[in-house]
């Protein structure tokens, strides 16, 4: 999808571009053959939105996961103990 | 450590008190998921993340019940990291570099590729970005509670999560931090196949 080609040939794609949609607009004009075309881009558009649609999803489940499997391990003993002294010295119990 | 000059009793062993430990023991899972996160590094995150609980625990009188007890949690947890991290950014510079070693230590074959590839790709974000991306996308947050947890608009929660979906989507497609020489979209291909799998073993 790369535009810009060496040798300022930009200026001639993007001449020839508006060349194609002029002539597109007068066959429009003529026929109906300009609105097939938009919805053939129409759906190629419906296509990428769909494609990065399913890309987010994965992004999604796989972020999840990478935090669930965090959040699924074992807490370790320490931080029960040292919410219980903390609890113990608040209760007036403790040292 | 600072001892109250105020001289206020020590609240009472209360239900209240009870009530508030009980939830506050189920939020460690959470806690720790959310600083591994912000640290990159286990060690350096259950740190964090008991720092985080003692602070919660300590400021239980000014929690009231019933409130979004995890959104307040998350808080003062980002709060914590944040201010440690203008304290010394040097310590900071190592932790990264820990997190960095524990991120290539992850050597399991078992392992599923995608998921380095995902950690990876977390890193190359912007800090506000990731942050905002994992509590949306990961915790389970509202753009309201995230925005809150934050300290910023909700406009600004949202665009900042869906500028870090465009930017990571576009990172795993390029797949420009290449291992084993693989093609450049593989992590996005691992990341897709990895995703069905992974929703396959939930249903």
């Amino acid at each position: 999808m790369k535009w810009e080609e060496p040798g300022g040939r930009g200026d001639v794609i993007q001449s020839a571009f508006l060349h194609c949609s002029w002539v597109g607009g007068v066959l429009s004009m003529i026929n109906y053959s300009d609105s097939s075309r938009r919805k053939d881009v129409e759906n190629a558009g419906e296509a990428g939105l769909e494609e990065a649609r399913l890309r987010q999803q994965a992004i999604g489940v796989k972020l999840r996961h990478m935090f669930d499997e965090v959040v699924n391990e074992p807490v370790p003993d320490e931080f029960l103990e040292i919410l219980k002294r903390a609890d113990a010295k608040a209760s007036g119990g403790g040292a | 450590m600072s001892t109250s000059r105020l001289g206020a009793a020590p609240k009472p062993a209360s239900a209240d008190d009870d009530g508030f430990k009980r939830e506050l023991v189920q939020l460690i899972p959470h806690l720790r998921a959310f600083a591994r996160t912000l640290t990159g590094d286990p060690t350096a995150a259950d740190d964090l993340a008991q720092d985080a609980m003692m602070k919660a625990w300590d400021a239980r009188a000014s929690y009231q019940m019933g409130t979004n007890m995890k959104a307040w949690t998350f808080m003062i947890l980002r709060n914590q990291f944040y201010s440690e991290k203008r304290r010394s950014w040097r310590q900071s510079q190592l932790d990264q570099e820990a997190a960095e070693r524990t991120l290539v230590a992850v050597d399991d074959p078992e392992a599923p590729v995608a998921l380095d590839e995902l950690r990876q790709a977390l890193k190359t974000l912007p800090e506000e970005q990731r942050e905002a991306l994992i509590l949306v996308g990961a915790g389970g947050f509202a753009y309201e509670e995230a925005a809150e947890i934050c300290g910023c608009a909700v406009g600004t929660v949202k665009s900042r999560v869906s500028r870090a979906r465009r930017a990571l989507a576009a990172t795993l497609e390029k797949g420009g931090y290449g291992r084993d020489g693989k093609a450049a979209g593989d992590a996005m291909r691992s990341i897709l196949g990895e995703a069905d799998r992974l929703a396959g073993a939930r249903s």
